[in-house]
Order: structure tokens, then C-alpha cells, then sequence
């Protein structure tokens, strides 16, 4: 009789404690915690651009590179008056990695005198000739010259070098 | 007969060389030094055919600047601009100047372009100036105009390099968050 009860005590006492665990367990779900924050699925991995001057400084020193062009040209071509022929001596640099075109254009009304094809990186075109024929004379020009990426043909910029176009008869 | 025929022709034999002698009026002397002095006299036209090389030059130069303005910026100078490196590689100095300026500033609502750099609170103003690196003011810029244009940027020597940074101001009123381009085009001449 007696050890009876106590068995019954003890099971009694048990389910208690499991009730009052699972009682405590649900409670502190319930409660808001520190690691429970939900994440916010719009924010973007990394650093804000405009934040870091240094960061955009290389980007911007990077695009401007990529648009840096060389050439060499003749300073003051000469004409032959009949066959408007002339020793325009144009290079795109083998380096440059861009295609060049070339634009003669008279400082004097802007007429465009001249327009080239596209030049490969590592060719020069030596001779042209004047598409607008000119008198003899001399004659203040600039010849615009336009770079293209090589791959896309896309415009990349412009530059320019002044030249002195002298038509007479050699 | 025939005796009188040698002795004419190796008169004129005679004659004949030395007229090369009398012709030449060169003259050998002896100058006691154990050299021998060639003397020339008289003159002779000797033509000289000589052809003028053309004159190259030889650079490197931008075809297109990138640039940031921000209103935010600390200092009078206005822009992040990169270092615009330009290389004489020919055997002549060079100066290099802006021919012209394209300027659409048609995504600024109400913004208008300064020529001068001073600027009103709805203008934004460009230019280039040459120094060794970034500089926070705007003393020394030359400012970009609209359209046709000849302002010297920097000259060059022979087998030069050179640096120019872009500057800018813009007033308080110009709108935020938006692009604008003006797109110098950079000529260079023989200086």
C-alpha cells in the first residue's frame, strides 16, 4: 500500500517537471530574442558606390585609359595641285588596339575635305586624296581622328592635330 | 718621214698631258712637316640635292575623360577627376589646346553652362588645368566654353610627359543623381 503511493507520487512529480520543462521551452519561443532578426532581402552586398573616392577614382582612371590614343602625322602635307595627292603619313601605332579614323576638315568654313576609312592598330596611311579639291596654296586644317574599339566598332572619342596643307607643284 | 711623224706625236703626247696639268690648278706643296698640302683654286659647281623631311609628330592623347561632380565635395574644386596623361614622343615641341566643346546638359532641369567658372546656384562649370595631382582649388583652370573654342591646355617639349586634371564647380541648385556630358575634343599642334 505504501510503496504504491509513492510510486504514484513520483509519476505524479514526473509529469509535472516534463510539463513545467515544455511549459518553460514554449515560453522563452515566445519571447523576442537578439538572433532572431530577420534579414533584409533587398540590401546589395558590398560598398555603396560614391562611398569610396579611391574605389571610383581607379574606375574612373581605368575608362580613361581605355580611351587614350596614339598616332603620328604629318605636320604640313603636300599637294600636287592636279592629282590632289598628298603625304597626309597618318599611323595608328600597333599598341593603340583601336581603330582610327581620319577627318580633314578646313579651319576656314569647317569644309570637310577628307574622310577616311577605318585604320587597323599597326598601319599608316602614307598618301590621300583631297575628296573637296583645293587651289594652290596654303592652308590652315585639322585633322579630327576618331577612335573605335576594335572588337565592337563602337565610337570610343575624338582628338585632333592641326596641319598645314600646302597645294603647289613639286 | 716617219721620224718626223714620232717626233709630232710625242710632241703632242707631251702637249696633251700637260694641258691635264694646267687644267687641274691644283697644286702640290710641300709643307716641311712631312704632309702634303692640297691647294685648290679657282672654283668648281658641285650641286648639292638636298630633300626637307616632313615633320612628324607623335603623341599621346585622351579621346574621352570620365568624370564625377558632387556638391558634397569638401574643396572649392568640385570633381573627382582621373589623371589625364598626355606624352609628347616626337622631336618637336607641341602644345595641345581645346578646339571645341559639346555640353548636353539636357538632364539638368533648369541648369545652365558657365563659361567663366563662376558660377550661379543653377550653372555648372568644367575645365582643365595642368598640375601634378589633384588640386582643390580652381586657381590656374581653363575653363571649357560651348562650341568652337581655342584655349591652350599645356605645352610640351620634345620627348615630354604632362598631367591635367579636370575641375569643376556647380551651384546649389543644380539637380542631384543625374548625368551630363561635355565632351572637349583636344587638338594638338606643332608649338
Amino acid at each position: 500500500m505504501k510503496s504504491r503511493k509513492k510510486t504514484v507520487i513520483l509519476v505524479f512529480l514526473a509529469g509535472a517537471v516534463v510539463v513545467l520543462g515544455i511549459a518553460c521551452f514554449l515560453l522563452l519561443q515566445m519571447l523576442p530574442s537578439r538572433n532572431s532578426l530577420e534579414l533584409e532581402n533587398n540590401a546589395t552586398v558590398g560598398i555603396m558606390p560614391g562611398i569610396d573616392r579611391e574605389q571610383r577614382l581607379k574606375e574612373l582612371q581605368n575608362e580613361l585609359d581605355k580611351g587614350l590614343i596614339a598616332f603620328s602625322i604629318n605636320t604640313s602635307p603636300l599637294f600636287d595641285p592636279k592629282t590632289q595627292e598628298g603625304n597626309l603619313m597618318l599611323e595608328n601605332p600597333k599598341n593603340n588596339a583601336k581603330l582610327l579614323v581620319a577627318q580633314v576638315v578646313l579651319n576656314e568654313g569647317q569644309k570637310t575635305l577628307y574622310t577616311s576609312k577605318a585604320i587597323q592598330p599597326g598601319s599608316y596611311l602614307e598618301r590621300i586624296r583631297l575628296e573637296q579639291p583645293l587651289a594652290e596654296g596654303v592652308y590652315e586644317a585639322t585633322v579630327y581622328i576618331q577612335a573605335y574599339d576594335e572588337q565592337t566598332q563602337d565610337l570610343i572619342g575624338q582628338t585632333g592635330a592641326a596641319v598645314t596643307l600646302t597645294v603647289q607643284n613639286q | 718621214m716617219k721620224k718626223a711623224v714620232s717626233f709630232i706625236l710625242t710632241l703632242a703626247m707631251v702637249f696633251a698631258c700637260s694641258q691635264t696639268v694646267f687644267a687641274d690648278s691644283r697644286a702640290y706643296r710641300d709643307s716641311g712637316s712631312g704632309d702634303i698640302v692640297i691647294e685648290t683654286s679657282g672654283g668648281k659647281e658641285i650641286e648639292l640635292v638636298g630633300h626637307v623631311e616632313p615633320t612628324i609628330i607623335s603623341v599621346v592623347m585622351p579621346s574621352y575623360i570620365p568624370f564625377d561632380i558632387s556638391k558634397s565635395q569638401p574643396a572649392d574644386n568640385k570633381v573627382v577627376s582621373p589623371e589625364i596623361k598626355v606624352t609628347n614622343n616626337s622631336n618637336v615641341p607641341v602644345v595641345i589646346y581645346v578646339d571645341n566643346a559639346r555640353v548636353d546638359l539636357s538632364n539638368l532641369q533648369g541648369t545652365s553652362w558657365s563659361n567663366s567658372g563662376v558660377v550661379a546656384e543653377n550653372q555648372v562649370a568644367v575645365g582643365l588645368t595642368e598640375a601634378a595631382v589633384q588640386p582643390e582649388n580652381l586657381g590656374g583652370a581653363k575653363w571649357l566654353a560651348q562650341g568652337q573654342q581655342n584655349t591652350e591646355l599645356i605645352r610640351l617639349v620634345s620627348q615630354q610627359d604632362g598631367k591635367m586634371f579636370i575641375v569643376g564647380a556647380i551651384g546649389s541648385q543644380v539637380p542631384e543623381n543625374q548625368v551630363f556630358s561635355v565632351v572637349p575634343t583636344l587638338v594638338v599642334k606643332q608649338a
